[in-house]
């Protein structure tokens, strides 16, 4: 049985088989095995670490950006900057990327300028390097491991095609559109599997704190602004700023649009999740026996 | 009917304890239970069943209580 | 040594997780999470790494002469092994029967049914979840009819039949002695205080109906009030084992500091027995 001498549709399916096994393997190597040796709280106690590894630099300084506004140390004019509003507002805070912000908006910018500004993306990137340091992101060996066996799953894909292609020409059948555009498809869909963002850890990561956090969402209307609790900085920084509510944080909308592509994976309005799921996380026995 | 499911029946079902508050002895006899629980059932706390009742059927509609 | 913890309340989450240097064990309500898909689940073992978890029933209605549904077993079993809680327990109540569900822990008849009942039930929650539940004592607004037996003595049959550990809930306690008019510390002694191994501590309102004598209310929003700590100083000064205290706080969220305060006087509570019990000695 030499599937390299079968007829074109029989060969595509073959192909098409052979294609998945390759992108599952590749994707199951990719992922590596969770290690839940990194706690809730290392991530909590700076909620930056969770919107990093949500979304990476961007998120951080949108995230900072939030919180800075919603602590008063910097206010949007009604000419669209952000401008910090006291002169001794670094001294106020304890994060880098908070220092650099608040400097990049002395003498006023525009919100969507911080989040391309070179200087507070590379302060970012710290927050990048403790999670790749606690296995929440792929470090540089990770990264090297993983393109070696995208490399090697490459190599089958376009291996498999070539040989068959040979055996076609050879045949004199010279209709290879359908095997050439299935290997491009398969190539992409293995580079796709190979580069996720996220190690095992990191996703387990993210998950257990939206689940736990899950009802605190479902009260996010009741959040007051003003900085007082951490309530709403871990809310933005676990499901996005637009998680939080527009009546009590209206500036939000204002800084930064939400996307129209925005799905609400990572942020819903205020309140979608409450009831809806089928894990409470907490709602209490409500008093044995009585009310 | 037990002693057991004739309470939950007087906690869950607003008409059948309607109908107990107004003839006690009568209802327990009339669903099983023996003279002995009748004679209880009869002489029970009936306010105290009605709050019992209110505070189970708003846990039932997944109320907490009078700021709802 | 004596701990105590919260209970964990995803509403809190936040300010739960930035104080946990305040709490020394987390409790979860279980029906909170035994319909959630296992990945769900699971996140209560990151919970878990934080602190130690209790995992707390509150729907089985194991005090019944009525046997407990597998499935409501089989559920707590799944999440048992899932969430990997230190311990788990239930109430000492039932929670429907004959077909009619009451929506919540009520008393049943305290008599030789609803114990062996129990006693049946609780053996079947052993094999099939592994290990046997801590018991509550519940609040009830109605002393439950054809009850031969005091709460008291009732309780006792249960948790020294089944062998379980006790948790005695200090507010229920409170507010079953007031509400039949005897001294809280009576009905106290009349606990199997050697088997109590952990201790709810809650709050609850005074409801008054007009013309009928005022009861009190265990609604878990409120804060625990001061005779609850008397009590509470008290079993620390009767028993010698380790308790650990769990603060119930469903709705009406205050600040968190100010659930950290009733926790510190929680310790102060256990503290101040456990010197009492010293000097005794």
């Amino acid at each position: 049985m030499n599937p390299f001498a079968w007829s074109g549709g029989k060969f595509l399916l073959f192909y098409a088989v052979v294609a998945v096994a390759v992108i599952a393997f590749v994707a199951w190597r990719a992922r590596g095995r969770s290690d839940s040796r990194v706690n809730v709280t290392f991530m909590t106690s700076d909620p930056y670490r969770i919107a990093y590894l949500r979304g990476d630099s961007a998120e951080v300084i949108r995230v900072s950006v939030f919180n800075l506004v919603d602590r008063g140390l910097i206010e949007l004019r009604e000419d669209g900057l952000l401008v910090t509003v006291r002169k001794d507002a670094e001294s106020l805070v304890r994060r880098a990327i908070d220092r650099a912000v608040l400097a990049a908006c002395f003498a006023g910018t525009a919100p969507e300028a911080l989040v391309a500004n070179e200087a507070l993306l590379r302060e970012a990137r710290a927050y990048g390097r403790d999670l790749e340091r606690e296995g929440l992101l792929p470090d540089a060996p990770t990264r090297r491991s993983r393109l070696a066996w995208l490399v090697g799953a490459l190599a089958v894909l376009v291996g498999v095609a070539g040989v068959k292609a040979v055996v076609a020409l050879a045949q004199g059948r010279t209709n290879l559109v359908f095997l050439a555009i299935l290997t491009v498809i398969a190539c992409l869909f293995a580079a796709r599997a190979s580069f996720r963002r996220l190690t095992a850890t990191g996703k387990d990561m993210l998950d257990d704190l939206k689940v736990l956090t899950m009802r605190l969402l479902g009260r996010a209307g009741t959040l007051k602004p003003g900085g007082a609790s951490n309530e709403a900085l871990l809310l933005a920084a676990t499901y996005g700023i637009w998680a939080l509510p527009a009546g009590a944080f209206p500036f939000v909308e204002t800084l930064y649009p939400r996307p129209r592509s925005d799905g609400g994976g990572d942020s819903g309005s205020s309140g979608s999740d409450s009831g809806d799921s089928s894990c409470g996380g907490g709602g209490g026995c409500g008093g044995c026996g009585s009310d | 009917m037990d002693a057991e499911s004739f309470l939950a029946r007087l906690y869950a079902d607003e008409a059948f304890r309607e109908a107990f508050t107004a003839a006690p002895l009568e209802v327990a006899r009339r669903e099983g239970l023996d003279e002995r629980e009748a004679g209880e059932f009869a002489r029970m706390d009936l306010p105290g069943l009605a709050l019992a009742a209110e505070s189970y059927a708003r846990k039932r509609s997944g109320r907490r209580g009078p700021r709802d | 040594m004596d701990r105590v913890g919260l209970g964990w309340r995803g509403e809190l989450a936040a300010s739960i997780l930035e104080r946990l240097d305040a709490i020394d064990v987390l409790e979860v309500i279980a029906e909170d999470w035994t319909r959630a898909p296992a990945r769900e689940q699971r996140s209560l073992r990151a919970l878990g790494r934080e602190r130690p978890l209790l995992l707390h029933g509150v729907a089985l209605g194991l005090a019944s002469r009525h046997a407990v549904e597998d499935k409501r077993l089989a559920a707590l079993a799944r999440l048992f092994e899932t969430a990997a809680p230190e311990s788990w327990s239930e109430h000492l109540a039932f929670v429907r029967a004959g077909g009619h569900e009451i929506g919540h822990i009520a008393a049943p008849p305290r008599g030789p049914a609803s114990i062996e009942g129990a006693l049946r039930n609780l053996e079947r929650a052993r094999r099939i979840v592994g290990t046997t539940p801590a018991l509550e004592n519940i609040a009830t607004l109605v002393a439950p009819p054809a009850s031969p037996m005091d709460e008291g003595a009732w309780t006792r049959r249960i948790v020294e039949g089944a062998g379980a550990p006790m948790l005695l809930d200090l507010h229920n306690l409170y507010a079953n002695a007031l509400n039949a008019g005897i001294e809280p510390v009576a009905l106290l002694d009349t606990m199997p205080l050697a088997s109590v191994r952990l201790v709810h501590l809650s709050g609850g309102r005074w409801l008054r109906p007009p013309g009928l004598a005022p009861r009190l209310l265990d609604d878990h929003l409120h804060d625990v009030p001061d005779p609850v700590y008397t009590l509470l100083e008290t079993l620390a000064a009767r028993v010698p084992q380790p308790l650990t205290v769990i603060l119930e706080r469903d709705g009406e969220f205050p600040a968190m500091a100010h659930l950290v305060s009733q926790l510190v006087r929680a310790r102060e509570a256990l503290a101040s027995g456990r010197r009492l019990a010293r000097r005794a000695a």
